[in-house]
């Protein structure tokens, strides 16, 4: 399983998995990396959104994940991954009374660390995408290490400070997805579930991708790297 | 790990789809497995999405958001789109289900999203879904059948109401009431009943007056299932008192009453006097008055009173039977139908007074009214053809022939067909002519051309004989088409006219209406008319004769070679013109719209979708004849 290999991204996992988990994040782990010199519209970019207890990427829960790839320059609404956790990890915080999780479902909380690990296969290696991608990601983060017992250090592109670089606005105030939603004329139903907010967020990176090259990001990582520069302007 | 895809995903795409045809037609099943096979694009505003150089086309797009316009591959000018494709709509599909490249460039007009669907899963899909597949293989056909669907459902309800139920209780009462003495046996009752089969009877007292009446009903509850003997008399089972209505209430009054208290006869009474029963069965059966019955009304008419009643009713039925989602085919065949009736029993009229049958004349019906097309609000266009007899004098008899004419004009007018503005009448001493004048006259036109011949020929070609004998009518044809096919440059100058006014579509959006005029499209001026004028010069070309413009069409088609699908789209699209312009003069009337308002103008943005996108279809057919015409005559 390759779990003796030098293990280069943190402490490998502690816990003890059920060997199809394992087996599945052993396989995840072994993926070869995408292709950063891959032009932006080519390849497969993975739409993230998440939803939580709270808006507190340190204590809230993570509570569903929902992911849709964008291949060369489409949405393919079959390529597309949801899944509802019922809970991080059975027995361990206060937090979970607090939200008044039974007892039937502790006894399920077994399901996450199958649901992440799907989730991780859904997403393969590719690189991430999401309008206010650092709240996703350190709740993807905590969760993943804690269930999973890996660390989660992928690329994400986020388009609440791409999309300001592609259409540049007068006023400072930063605009939320809904605003760029109108701008755009995007429509999306059932907003606020985490798949539908991919979708929105999905189709904001079509319209993004083809002003990539006017921003001077030609490859996948030209347009990663755009994030930093643009913070860095701003 | 195989990834289960997200459900909501299908669902909500599934959702906008259903919006429009022919995704709200198909079974939810089918509609949720094409939504979980769709991708989402998105194309630039002005980017190209499809060329004759992609090579086989193996998508099919539908448009999200945004739009897309289709244009002639070797466009030379703006003019050359041929096809615009909004929010619900697919394409390119002649391409998809020929299995060839497109023949034209697709572009996108606004930045604009599109869902697209693989060819295999869009075969599965043409397999299983019978509305799908109806829809792709006979798009214009089923968006006609849904439009009509739609019309009926918007406009049945109301019609049936106004057909019906304005009208006096009297004009529904058909036929004398059945009575019995209220001291009859219940024997002697049922065997009335059974020997004249009729459902009800009304019982009388020895003064004359109705003490009660008993129908089919009370039979199985108060006879059959009591058990009570034959021999009673009938006023112990009869209903007493039965409810009454006064002959000029109208219907509404007696349809109201029946369903506020539940009865199912009212007797009709006439100062005083029971006249009839009406029941329930005689309120339904009276949408279904009848066009014979209308026919026979006209015929008989005695008095211009009682012919412009009749021709009320023609519009009123007409109008009735739009909303019952009536084709404007059958539509217009059945006012042209009715309205000959009109002019033909006026003419009827006007010879008691004033017989002027010995000139042997022919009253003749010209342009819309010529060719059988007329819609509700139609002005008179009417001519007279006299023979050329020897020995009499031809100035005195189109004297007579202009004084009778001028009483039949008149006639009409009151029965509400408006004089002719442009003085196209038989009463006018330029349109009351003999076949020899008439001959010299249309000969006249054809060799000189000028603008006022070449108009005047787009009136007085379409003409058929309206009273009188049609052998003069078909003598004047014959001669026209005979003398026409010798005269290239005048059916040239035809053709030049009848490409002039273009339909308006554009290239944004698809419908080029005019914002001077109220952001509307004339729909006789812009897209009628070009039916009308382009079957015209081909009928003429061809020599094939035909005056409607649909047999013309028709007739034309083996000659020229016109295949039966474009011929019978474009006549799908005449029809479809056609049926806006009457809803459209039903909706003013119904207003009591002022004569400034335009009875041929429509505002596209207040249609529904989906007629707005048969017009703009039915418009790509108008551009489609126009072209035509400008390709024979290489105008």
């Amino acid at each position: 399983m390759g779990i003796g290999r030098l293990w280069p991204f943190g402490p490998r996992p502690s816990r003890a998995l059920d060997p199809p988990v394992a087996a599945a994040l052993s396989r995840w782990l072994d993926l070869p990396e995408y292709n950063a010199r891959r032009p932006v519209r080519e390849g497969r970019w993975v739409v993230v959104d998440v939803e939580s207890s709270g808006l507190d990427p340190l204590r809230d829960r993570l509570i569903a994940i929902g992911a849709l790839a964008v291949v060369d320059g489409a949405i393919d609404l079959a390529d597309s991954f949801e899944v509802v956790l019922r809970q991080a990890e059975a027995s361990s915080t206060p937090n979970i009374e607090v939200h008044g999780i039974g007892g039937t479902e502790q006894r399920e909380g077994e399901e996450s660390p199958s649901a992440l690990v799907d989730f991780l296969a859904f997403i393969g290696k590719d690189p991430l995408v999401a309008f206010h991608a650092p709240f996703d990601e350190a709740m993807l983060q905590r969760a993943i290490s804690a269930t999973l017992g890996v660390a989660f250090k992928r690329p994400w592109l986020d388009l609440a400070d791409v999309a300001p670089l592609a259409w540049p606005i007068a006023s400072h105030k930063p605009r939320g997805l809904d605003a760029w939603l109108v701008e755009r004329d995007i429509q999306i139903a059932h907003r606020h579930r985490a798949i539908a907010d991919c979708l929105a967020t999905a189709q904001l990176l079509l319209c993004i991708q083809p002003e990539a090259s006017r921003l001077g990001a030609h490859t996948a990582k030209d347009l990663l790297g755009l994030v930093g520069k643009g913070r860095w302007l701003a | 790990m195989a990834a289960q895809p997200a459900p909501l995903l299908a669902t909500a795409a599934a959702d906008l789809l259903r919006k429009h045809a022919p995704f709200d037609a198909m079974a939810e099943a089918d509609l949720l497995r094409l939504a979980g096979n769709l991708k989402v694009r998105y194309f630039e505003k002005g980017s190209l999405i499809l060329s004759p150089a992609t090579g086989v086309v193996r998508t099919l797009f539908i448009v999200q958001r945004g739009a897309i316009e289709a244009e002639e591959a070797k466009a030379r000018s703006l003019h050359t789109v041929v096809a615009s494709f909004a929010e619900g709509e697919c394409f390119p599909l002649g391409a998809l289900l020929g299995g060839r490249a497109t023949t034209l460039n697709y572009k996108a007009v606004q930045d604009t999203f599109c869902y697209t669907l693989e060819e295999p899963q869009f075969r599965e899909l043409l397999a299983s879904s019978a509305p799908f597949q109806a829809f792709c293989t006979g798009r214009l056909a089923t968006l006609l059948a849904a439009s009509a669907r739609g019309t009926r459902e918007a406009y049945s309800s109301r019609a049936a109401e106004e057909m019906t139920m304005s009208a006096p209780l009297r004009k529904a009462v058909r036929h004398a009431p059945v009575t019995m003495p209220d001291s009859s046996t219940v024997r002697a009752v049922l065997e009335c009943m059974k020997s004249r089969r009729i459902g009800s009877i009304v019982l009388m007292s020895g003064e004359g007056k109705p003490t009660g009446i008993f129908t089919q009903t009370d039979v199985l509850n108060r006879v059959a299932l009591s058990g009570e003997p034959l021999e009673r008399p009938i006023s112990t089972v009869m209903t007493a008192s039965p409810a009454t209505l006064a002959a000029d209430s109208p219907l509404s009054a007696a349809a109201e009453l029946m369903a506020r208290k539940g009865f199912r006869h009212l007797l009709v009474m006439d100062g005083g006097q029971f006249v009839g029963v009406i029941s329930e069965r005689d309120l339904f059966g009276l949408q279904r008055l009848s066009m014979q019955g209308l026919r026979k009304d006209i015929a008989k008419a005695e008095t211009i009173e009682d012919l412009a009643h009749a021709a009320r009713e023609v519009r009123s039925l007409g109008a009735a039977m739009l909303g019952q989602g009536v084709a404007a085919e059958q539509l217009t065949q059945f006012l042209s139908a009715l309205n000959d009736g009109v002019a033909e029993r006026a003419i009827a009229l006007a010879l008691r007074a004033d017989d002027v049958s010995d000139t042997g004349f022919c009253w003749i019906g010209l342009g819309s009214e010529g060719r059988g097309e007329q819609t509700l609000a139609t002005d008179q266009d009417n001519a007279i053809i006299f023979p050329d007899s020897e020995g009499v004098d031809r100035e005195a008899t189109r004297k007579r022939l202009l004084a009778f004419a001028d009483r039949v004009n008149v006639m009409l007018d009151q029965c509400g067909y408006p004089l002719c503005k442009g003085n196209i009448m038989a009463r006018n001493p330029q349109w009351c002519l003999s076949l020899a004048e008439w001959k010299h006259r249309f000969d006249d036109w054809i060799r000189n051309s000028d603008p006022q011949a070449l108009l005047n020929s787009t009136i007085f070609f379409d003409f058929r004989a309206l009273h009188g004998d049609g052998a003069m009518v078909d003598s004047l044809r014959d001669f026209l088409l005979a003398n026409v096919k010798g005269r290239p440059v005048f059916l040239r100058q035809m053709a030049a006219n009848a490409i002039q006014v273009r339909p308006p579509i554009g290239f944004f959006g698809g419908i080029v209406v005019e914002k001077n005029e109220g952001g509307t499209v004339d729909l006789k001026k812009q897209a009628a008319r070009v039916f009308v004028d382009c079957a015209r010069i081909l009928s003429l070309a061809a020599g094939v004769g035909g005056v409607s413009t649909v047999e013309r069409l028709r007739r034309v088609a083996p000659v020229l070679q016109m295949s039966d699908d474009e011929v019978g789209s474009a006549i799908d699209a005449f029809h479809f013109i056609q049926m806006l312009r009457l809803r459209r003069q039903d909706a003013l009337e119904r207003e009591g719209g002022g004569s400034g308002d335009e009875p041929n103008r429509v505002d596209p943005e207040a249609l529904s979708p989906l007629d707005r996108r048969i017009l703009r279809e039915a418009l790509r057919h108008a551009r489609k004849l126009q072209n035509r015409i400008a390709l024979d005559y290489q105008l």
